[in-house]
């Protein structure tokens, strides 16, 4: 009994380690550029505030373009192939209809309903941590016909190009346009995601690259020009943060692209991807210690972290 | 006589310090000259590509088989840069230096009847570009179908390099 004790305790440890060992995987989503949607007329246009915005309409463009629909499927399958799933925007866009229902449907016995404020409408979005933009166009010269194709790797979060390949295919008289995409998709798949690749190493190497913004409430007392006698030393709040994350990157390195009494905002900010004790490490569980730091003495201050996805988090000072 | 001697020596030592260096270039490059000469020629079916190759040797056989060689040894170091598109530019191992830090592997994969053969196959009619050097030198251009796909698993398998995502 006592050695079979022994023996499950060394397996859930090992296990432990294993999970552990993991970092938080990027999901990633394809999607038709807007250049592409606008162009091929998918779009929607709402008033905002007496501007009119035109979106992309990615639903109304899966229900008409197969086209579209066949070259998403094989990007899909062929990363698939290569040991990393997709998240399929069809899909995506479904579930969250389905979950708006649900949502709306869903009473408790006292009939209460499920607490939705605005902003978790708002995050309720088909979204990715790095987006893959797909445009293509069909040249037609003569009775010819090639195709330019183009994938860019964004990152949703820090905006940057992580992965990107593009090209114009050979001119054909006779192949149909499904054809000339599946080529696109089988000639241009690889390169990019040798350059995705890179990306991965350098994150491994470096630590994840994220964005970071210190907002105040329009409520609270206190603003980031406050100065507070803090390990022996007379510094704003704002300057006090700055070398708080200073010492929690990786080599220390971030950029302050903002710094004003209401907002911060740190760009470039090299997070390491587990923490001292091998866990996975996130934006939330990176920014807890700093919420900790500010809720002690000498600063006393609520905070509340409200996060966007992998890559983005707001520590917001003054209240939860 | 003396002086004609002494030439003659100085002479052989040059050539032994030609031949020493070529020789030296030749094990550092192991099994392929690294300055064959390579085309694409489209898209293969998912996961292959089409490329036109060249080799040298004593025989239009052996040409052939360094050609083969060589295909694979640009798909994995060099990418394919030139001819039409629809072949990967970017070669599978891009660290720099890991064809040294894994010679034992790669001495072993490119050896003559090694597993580089299961990546490449002839494509087409079989048709191929002979061009007669010299007396003892054939050069031979080949199309072959890599198959990249299927060496990049090889690469992971032997951890040469990383599977996508690896680490997640």
């Amino acid at each position: 009994m006592k050695l079979l004790k022994t023996v499950l305790i060394i397996i859930l440890s090992i296990n432990g380690i294993w999970a552990y060992g993991q970092a938080k995987k990027p999901t990633i989503m394809v999607v038709p550029s807007d250049n592409w949607c606008i162009k091929n007329g998918y779009t929607s246009t709402y008033d905002e505030m007496g501007t009119l915005k035109t979106l992309p309409d990615y639903k109304m463009a899966l229900q008409n373009e197969t086209d579209l629909l066949m070259t998403i499927g094989k990007i899909n399958t062929m990363m698939a192939d290569r040991g990393f799933p997709l998240v399929n925007l069809e899909s995506a866009l479904r579930n969250m209809e389905q979950e708006s229902a649900e949502i709306a449907m869903l009473t408790s016995r006292s009939g209460g309903g499920i607490a939705e404020s605005p902003i978790d409408i708002l995050q309720r979005t088909a979204n990715a941590d790095i987006i893959i933009q797909l445009t293509y166009v069909i040249n037609n010269v003569g009775p010819q016909r090639s195709i330019t194709f183009m994938l860019q790797g964004l990152d949703a979060y820090t905006n940057k190009q992580i992965a990107g390949a593009q090209g114009t295919g050979s001119p054909s008289f006779a192949t149909e346009t499904p054809v000339l995409l599946e080529e696109a998709v089988l000639s241009h798949i690889d390169d990019f995601n040798s350059r995705l690749q890179n990306h991965f190493d350098d994150l491994f190497a470096n630590g994840r690259e994220v964005a970071c913004q210190v907002r105040v409430w329009d409520t609270s007392i206190i603003d980031l020009e406050e100065e507070f006698n803090y390990n022996n030393e007379e510094l704003e709040l704002g300057e006090i943060i700055e070398d708080w994350v200073s010492e929690n990157t990786v080599n220390g390195r971030f950029s302050t692209t903002n710094y004003t009494e209401n907002v911060i905002r740190f760009d470039q900010v090299r997070i390491p991807l587990y923490d001292e004790r091998q866990r996975a490490m996130d934006t939330r569980r990176w920014i807890r210690d700093l919420r900790s730091m500010l809720g002690g003495a000498p600063f006393n201050q609520d905070v509340k972290i409200y996060t966007r996805g992998l890559g983005e988090i707001w520590l917001i000072i003054g209240e939860k | 006589m003396k002086k004609w001697t002494i030439i003659w020596i100085m002479l052989l030592a040059f050539s032994i310090t030609v031949n020493g260096q070529s020789r030296n270039e030749r094990r550092a490059a192991g099994y392929v000259i690294d300055n064959y000469e390579v085309t694409c020629m489209g898209t293969g079916m998912d996961g292959t590509q089409l490329i036109k190759v060249w080799g040298f040797g004593k025989k239009p056989e052996d040409a052939i088989h360094q050609a083969r060689k060589n295909a694979v040894h640009a798909v994995i170091f060099k990418g394919i840069l030139g001819g039409q598109p629809g072949c990967m530019q970017r070669p599978l191992v891009n660290k720099p230096g890991a064809e040294v830090q894994h010679a034992d592997y790669f001495n072993n994969f490119f050896s003559n009847g090694g597993s580089y053969l299961r990546f490449v196959s002839q494509a087409g009619d079989g048709s191929v570009d002979r061009i007669k050097i010299d007396k003892r030198t054939f050069k031979v251009g080949v199309v072959v179908s890599v198959m990249h796909a299927q060496l990049r698993r090889e690469l992971e398998a032997a951890g040469i390099i990383p599977k996508l995502g690896q680490g997640f």
